[in-house]
């Protein structure tokens, strides 16, 4: 019971299974907090409808690289907040996010889904990292956002935040 | 989204950006902008994180303007100055704030013009005080104190009793090590404590400064009844919380870190029995050093509600806590 390689099969939306070892795949707290539930059910695999293979792929990297690192404490929300100031990102961290912006709000999407929080972290500094200093019309661009605002809405809106535009 | 935007807490700049991108980014964006509103009325030169000048201030919390719903977001209000020349009543007609939780304002002697005729006459009226004083409902009061020794003992202390609403309390008063030993934290609030608050908590920022003979004077004055007042403060509170916590600035130089022991020992010597024992405040003493401000406020409470989160970073490590 107390081995470290024992492994878990986890199964993606497109029907893929990744045998994983149980360190890696309790990144997750919710497929720690699943299996848990489950008990030991030996070759059952662990369905996560919400994820797609190429990004389970990816952040199984990120798992495992940080596999042996401490997981944060379930009610660690509060403490985490006043972490939340710093932008900065590990150096392995910061390479190995840069991808694509599908795959970087697939990353964010699916670390939410598996509660991996330092990862969800990581994605969303990295989102906030690119709207920094970038213009109104910059970030529509960036993300293919359309504007829903008239004219007037905008500037009624530039007009009440304009303190915080000096 | 609102996960990502909390990231960009500190660049109000780009939040406010973010705001006009479409009306899904202004409802995620707007909170966490309008969330912690500074104001600096003494500062005219632009600052991306204060709102400063007299004109604009005045403006920008006026309720009957467009500004109401945006109003409504802000939990947290910091004054860095509090001038009486900008906040006469005739200045501002009403403050619509409705949603704070926490007022921190930095005061200083200026400050006690307001409370004048709302403490010294039975009913008082509202066209002498300063609206902020008299119709924010917090339930956080932050009171940074400078002129310390005017304010305290100048003015007969801060009359609480108007915050009626208040919770929990914070005094920081910027004290030199003479005063810390000989003063009696209570003298300024016994003129009209407020009778619901749950904690008072004080943090002495100590500094170096204050002749030797300054500090004699304080010792002839406090001779007598130096905890009279904390007796009759412990009394009137019933089961408020009260803390005190010393931080010490870094750059005391040696020796002083002992001076700064005697002092607190001389403090809680002076205590009475009935609100802290022997017991406990031989235990305080050997704390004392042990823990640092934030690490303490931390642990009791979520700080970022109360203070300036940049300022208490700033303490981190900088003495100990009593």
């Amino acid at each position: 019971m107390s081995d470290n390689k024992q492994k878990v099969i986890l199964q993606t939306s497109d029907d893929e299974q990744f045998t994983v070892e149980k360190i890696v795949a309790e990144r997750s707290a919710m497929i720690k907090s699943m299996m848990e539930d489950l008990g030991e059910q030996e070759g059952q695999a662990i369905p996560l409808p919400n994820v797609s293979s190429s990004v389970l792929t990816k952040i199984l990297e990120y798992c495992d690289h940080h596999k042996n690192e401490p997981l944060p404490a379930a009610d660690s929300s509060d403490a985490d907040d006043s972490r939340r100031k710093t932008s900065e990102i590990g150096e392995w961290d910061a390479r190995w996010i840069q991808v694509d912006q599908e795959m970087l709000f697939e990353i964010i999407l699916a670390a939410n889904y598996l509660d991996i929080k330092p990862l969800l972290d990581v994605g969303c500094k990295t989102v906030a990292n690119m709207i920094k200093g970038k213009t109104p019309e910059e970030i529509r661009k960036l993300f293919n956002i359309t504007n829903d605002f008239t004219p007037e809405e905008e500037e009624q809106i530039r007009k009440e935040n304009e303190w915080a535009e000096e | 989204m609102i996960h990502i935007f909390q990231y960009l807490t500190n660049d109000l700049s780009t939040l406010s950006r973010c705001s006009r991108v479409s009306k899904l980014f202004e409802r995620c964006a707007s909170p966490i902008l309008w969330y912690h509103l500074r104001l600096h009325p003494s500062i005219d030169q632009p600052d991306p994180y204060l709102i400063n000048s007299t004109q604009r201030i005045r403006r920008f919390l006026d309720p009957s303007s467009s500004m109401k719903e945006k109003l409504k977001q802000v939990k947290i209000l910091t004054v860095h100055h509090h001038s009486s020349h900008w906040c006469r009543p005739d200045k501002f007609p009403s403050i619509f704030l409705p949603n704070l939780i926490t007022l921190n304002i930095q005061v200083d002697e200026e400050f006690y013009n307001h409370f004048h005729d709302r403490t010294r006459t039975p009913a008082p009226t509202s066209n002498s005080s300063c609206p902020l004083l008299l119709e924010l409902k917090p339930k956080n009061l932050i009171l940074r104190i400078h002129g310390f020794e005017r304010v305290i003992y100048g003015y007969g202390g801060i009359p609480l009793g108007i915050f009626d609403k208040v919770d929990n309390v914070f005094l920081i008063p910027r004290v030199g090590i003479g005063y810390m030993a000989y003063f009696d934290p209570y003298e300024g609030l016994s003129r009209s404590p407020p009778s619901r608050i749950k904690s008072i908590t004080i943090i002495y920022k100590v500094i170096p400064d204050y002749t030797s003979s300054a500090q004699e004077s304080m010792k002839q004055r406090r001779k007598g009844n130096r905890y009279a007042k904390l007796q009759k403060m412990v009394e009137d509170l019933g089961d408020s919380e009260i803390s005190l916590i010393i931080v010490l600035q870094r750059y005391l130089s040696e020796g002083v870190e002992e001076e700064m022991q005697q002092a607190i020992n001389i403090h809680l010597d002076g205590l009475p029995e009935k609100f802290w024992s022997q017991e406990k405040k031989e235990k305080r003493k050997k704390m004392v050093g042990v823990l640092s401000l934030q690490r303490w406020v931390a642990e009791r409470w979520r700080w970022e509600d109360r203070f300036d989160e940049d300022e208490v970073w700033g303490w981190e490590d900088e003495g100990g806590i009593l």
